[in-house]
């Protein structure tokens, strides 16, 4: 029986793809790249490295990338054609050579009962955090374990004590087993601390003298070198990599201590730490001092035409276990044949108003004349006049003095450039109700390079095109049905905000209050931010006010807006773009809205167009 | 015939515009996957999706195939035998288990709510092995009840139609555990009624007529031998039914023992109700009236179907009007529509095997 089934793109996250198999065949390498650029540059290994993004983004499938099962599939299956490409990457980064497997990955997933841990009152604080490092080696050690034996396909707990742990332990880390040992001694230890933390959580009892073993420092990732570990007498793998998935979820200070305590080893442990962007205080770390980070939007942020790529790739891959056999295809062109009407009358109101604009003045005859006249199809008339209108309006606007000289076709096409064009597509959209959102390109912006937004985004486009096939009729969607239905998905994303998020009327006012911001800033007659308004740079310095806004993140006053922004930036509504501006060198954290809800508000999806605001003015907007 | 084609048929049937097949599909899909493929009256080969099509093809117009949709999206009630199942393996605890602890705790004079402390008492260990748990048709599932509660073998049968040698046996085993003892509490059981004809009708008629006739004539075939009258409970217990049905059954139940001259304490309860909303949104629409009544066919009606009231026929046995189908059959009680025969004039969407098998 077959396991395909109908829309794949409905199937989401790593984690809920069961097969290895299965995972693969739908992963896309183009992340990859990154890896081998760091790693010929000597800083892929041996370092710690963070992986930050939003959810959906692709952290966890590019760790369980690395784990021994889906790492053993892949060898077993390199010929394969849709197993090919991963393989070769993962060679360049020296993680499979072409008979083995060169790498260990340990994949520990950390889950709210940390923090548990933390807020546990019948700890004392010192005790906290020993037992905060007895809880993680004990982890580490047991999850090392589990993944030796998968790596060499044995079985657990049977084969454990096939496994041999020679750590010398000069530095007497192990106080209460005799190392080295076999694999089973050094598990039931392991798992043994793990059970009286439990234990100790779990009792109601007040705490009493314990004779739990507390840990002083992270030793499990300096003890578990691939020279201490053997099975059957003989060495396993090359490298080991520990990868500690979602470490948002740690409380603050877990966080900072495991941070502060993994930098200040500096222990050449390749040691991956993924993350959600879940508090501003994220954007904070030391970027780039003392560890590597991959920031997987800003990453893709910089490779449009990549991610266009990646996104292309993931769709055909879906779109092949599909059990319908139908490719993923937009239309990428207006339907030009079906709009002449719109067109003609769109020329007809266009031609009408620069008229109108420029009754009174001969300083234009020149531009009006090469509209007029202008050799091309009506579309492309009707942008000329478009571009043209806003031209025109902002040299109106201008303060000079009424020379009425007028203005040669040369200083139009000097002050056409790629952003004005840009806007005068998105205007003439607007007024005369013409598809905008269309074709793989939008839909690549419109994901805002998150894979997860592109699958809530291109599952129901595939479903269309599933149902066009079903109606025996040409399977790619028109500009103007894509158009409806990105529409239609951004507002019923719009209408989940309120159950999907806390502080949900506070946070959809501000965005609210922003959207018509960005769209009143957008669709200025002289289009001044073209192609258009999109995000906000918070500027706290320049004000002389009764409150200090300088230190707005921390004042109680802006309570509300810190909150409204940190979900913003938890739940991908908003995103950091860092952008140059100022002074040299000088780097600004500007604010973007995630481009789905740019569709929400019809404004354009390109970077580059943001107002300065105050910590002041974003706090009203999350009060009216 | 493959799915697909059932649903390319089907868009063609229904005209479908493309952002209808998006919202109608995977609907369809999911609830064929989920319950309506499993429907166990099917031909062999037939799924529900290709039934639907042949049931939708029969219409006259596009406005009567709207309105069999509409029927089938928005009204029909499809019990999968999972659900089913799932109540099968709640009977014991949400229903007889009470009665059994309120009958120890009048005994013993314990309060109802000292639920451990009854438990633990030999009486109610006694009262349990004292109950007789019988099965009014296949639909009862009675081995999965048995084994789910953890029953004696020996006081739990599957049918009301039973020798007396059997009924020796039984005693014997029940009195090897609890000398000079009898059953003294009776469970019926079944899985669904709508109108409660077939338990009841005058004259001593319908199962129950039949299950009290064996219990309270002694002769040598029945259950007369194993019964403590003295202290006689029997209790009614179906998995669904109609409110209607129930009151319809306690009436008929007053009525036996007036003319039989017994007194007995005797409940009907079930586990999941059904009130009159749900017919009441058919009846109510006028639109669905004249649909059910325009593609009825009058064969139907036979002896047994005129036991019930019939002056709206399309209603289903005895005007019940549900919109409901079980995994195993459709009750004649439903929407006609649903379930009319495949040798008929118009075939139902889930065509029934009638009780009574024409000659």
């Amino acid at each position: 029986m077959s396991i395909k089934i109908r829309n794949p793109f409905l199937l989401r996250a790593s984690e809920r793809i069961e097969s290895d198999a299965g995972f693969l065949r739908l992963y896309s390498p183009l992340v990859l790249d990154y890896f081998i650029d760091i790693q010929s540059a000597g800083k892929l290994w041996d370092t710690v490295f963070f992986i930050r993004s939003s959810p959906g983004a692709g952290k966890s499938s590019l760790l369980r990338l690395f784990e021994p099962n889906s790492l053993l599939t892949l060898q077993n299956r390199k010929s394969g054609d849709e197993f090919k490409e991963v393989f070769k990457k993962l060679k360049k980064i020296d993680a499979v050579s072409d008979s083995t497997i060169q790498i260990l990955g340990v994949n520990l997933t950390f889950t709210r009962n940390y923090e548990l841990l933390e807020n546990f009152s019948g700890i004392e604080a010192g005790n906290r955090e020993r037992l905060f490092y007895s809880l993680l080696n004990s982890r580490i050690i047991t999850a090392t374990l589990r993944s030796v034996l998968a790596l060499k396909r044995l079985q657990f707990p049977e084969d454990l004590s096939r496994i041999e742990f020679i750590y010398p332990n000069t530095k007497l880390y192990f106080k209460r087993i005799i190392v080295p040992c076999n694999g089973q001694v050094l598990y039931e230890w392991a798992a043994g601390i793990e059970r009286s933390i439990y234990e100790l959580l779990d009792s109601f009892l007040p705490m009493t003298q314990t004779s739990i073993e507390g840990h002083n420092e992270l030793f499990s990732i300096e003890a578990l070198r691939p020279e201490y570990i053997k099975v059957d007498g003989q060495p396993v793998f090359k490298r080991i990599l520990f990868m500690f998935d979602d470490v948002q979820k740690l409380s603050v200070k877990q966080r900072d201590i495991l941070i502060a305590h993994l930098l200040e080893k500096r222990s050449n442990v390749s040691l991956w730490l993924s993350e959600r962007l879940e508090a501003m205080n994220n954007l904070r770390t030391n970027v780039g001092r003392d560890y590597e980070e991959l920031n997987l939007e800003n990453y893709w942020k910089d490779r449009e035409s990549k991610f266009e790529k990646l996104l292309i790739s993931i769709a055909a891959k879906r779109a092949a276990e599909s059990r319908e056999d139908v490719e993923f295809a937009l239309d990428s062109q207006l339907n030009e044949f079906d709009l002449t009407d719109v067109f003609n009358e769109a020329k007809y109101i266009l031609f009408a108003k620069i008229k109108e604009l420029t009754a009174g003045t001969s300083k234009f005859d020149l531009w009006k004349e090469h509209l007029f006249n202008f050799d091309g199809t009506t579309q492309e008339i009707c942008q000329l006049a478009k571009l043209m209108e806003i031209l025109v309006n902002r040299n109106l606007a201008k303060p000079e003095l009424a020379l009425n000289y007028t203005l040669s076709l040369q200083e139009f096409q000097e002050k056409t450039d790629e952003k004005t064009i840009t806007a005068s597509r998105l205007f003439l959209s607007k007024q005369f109700a013409l598809p905008y959102y269309f074709g793989m390109g939008m839909l690549a912006k419109i994901s805002t390079n998150n894979i997860e937004q592109f699958l809530g985004f291109s599952s129901p486009l595939y479903e269309r095109m599933l149902s066009m096939n079903l109606n025996m009729t040409n399977v790619a969607i028109t500009a103007k049905d894509q158009d409806k239905e990105i529409k239609k998905i951004a507002n019923d994303k719009w209408k989940e905000l309120q159950k999907m998020i806390p502080e949900s009327t506070l946070v959809i006012r501000f965005l609210e209050n922003l959207g018509s911001f960005c769209n009143n800033e957008t669709y200025r007659a002289t289009a001044p931010y073209a192609p258009g308004v999109t995000g906000f740079y918070i500027d706290a310095t320049r004000t002389i006010r009764l409150i200090n806004e300088d230190d707005w993140i921390s004042n109680e006053i802006f309570t509300d807006l810190q909150l409204v922004l940190d979900t913003c930036l938890a739940y991908n509504l908003l995103h950091v773009k860092e952008t140059m501006q100022g002074k040299k060198g000088q780097k600004k954290n500007v604010y973007y809205l995630n481009r789905w809800i740019c569709v929400k508000f019809d404004l354009p999806l390109s970077y580059g167009g943001w107002r300065t605001k105050k910590p002041d003015d974003l706090l009203r907007w999350t009060r009216r | 015939m493959r799915t697909t084609l059932a649903e390319t048929l089907l868009t063609k049937i229904m005209e479908w515009k493309p952002d209808e097949i998006d919202r109608e599909r995977p609907l369809l899909q999911a609830m064929a996957n989920l319950k309506w493929n499993e429907y166990q009256q099917f031909a062999p080969g037939t799924r529900f999706l290709e039934s639907l099509v042949k049931w939708l093809q029969q219409f006259d117009s596009l406005e009567d195939k709207k309105i069999a949709y509409k029927l089938v999206r928005e009204h029909l009630i499809f019990i999968s035998s999972e659900q089913m199942a799932h109540l099968v393996d709640i009977l014991f605890s949400e229903k007889i288990n009470p009665i059994l602890i309120k009958k120890t705790a009048g005994e013993r004079g314990f309060a109802p709510y000292q639920v451990t402390k009854i438990l633990n008492d030999s009486a109610y260990g006694y009262n349990l092995r004292m109950s007789l748990f019988i099965g009014l048709s296949d639909g009862s599932r009675i081995d999965q009840f048995r084994r789910g509660a953890y029953l004696n073998n020996e006081q739990v049968i599957a049918t009301y139609d039973i020798s007396g040698e059997k009924v020796t046996d039984m005693l014997g085993n029940l009195q090897k555990e609890i000398p000079d003892s009898k059953f003294k509490t009776i469970f019926l059981i079944d899985d669904f009624t709508a109108s409660g004809k077939t338990y009841c009708r005058s004259g001593g008629k319908g199962k129950l007529g039949k299950v009290f006739a064996s219990i309270f004539t002694k002769k040598e075939e029945g259950f007369s031998t194993a019964v403590d009258f003295e202290k006689l409970e029997i209790h009614i217990l179906f998995y669904i039914a109609t409110i209607d049905a129930i009151n319809n059954i306690q009436e008929g139940i007053r009525e036996w023992k007036k003319e039989n001259g017994k007194e007995f304490t005797c409940t009907v309860d079930c586990l999941l109700p059904i009130d009159d909303t749900i017919k009441r949104k058919i009846t109510g629409d006028s639109d669905i009236m004249n649909f059910i009544s325009k593609y009825f066919d009058d064969t139907v009606v036979d002896e047994h179907y005129i036991k019930g009231k019939h002056d709206l026929p399309y209603l289903g046995f005895n005007e019940c009007g549900l919109p409901l189908v079980l995994n195993h059959n459709s009750p004649n009680n439903s929407i006609a529509v649903f379930w009319l025969p495949a040798d008929k004039k118009y075939k139902g969407l889930f065509p029934r095997i009638s009780r009574h098998r024409e000659k």
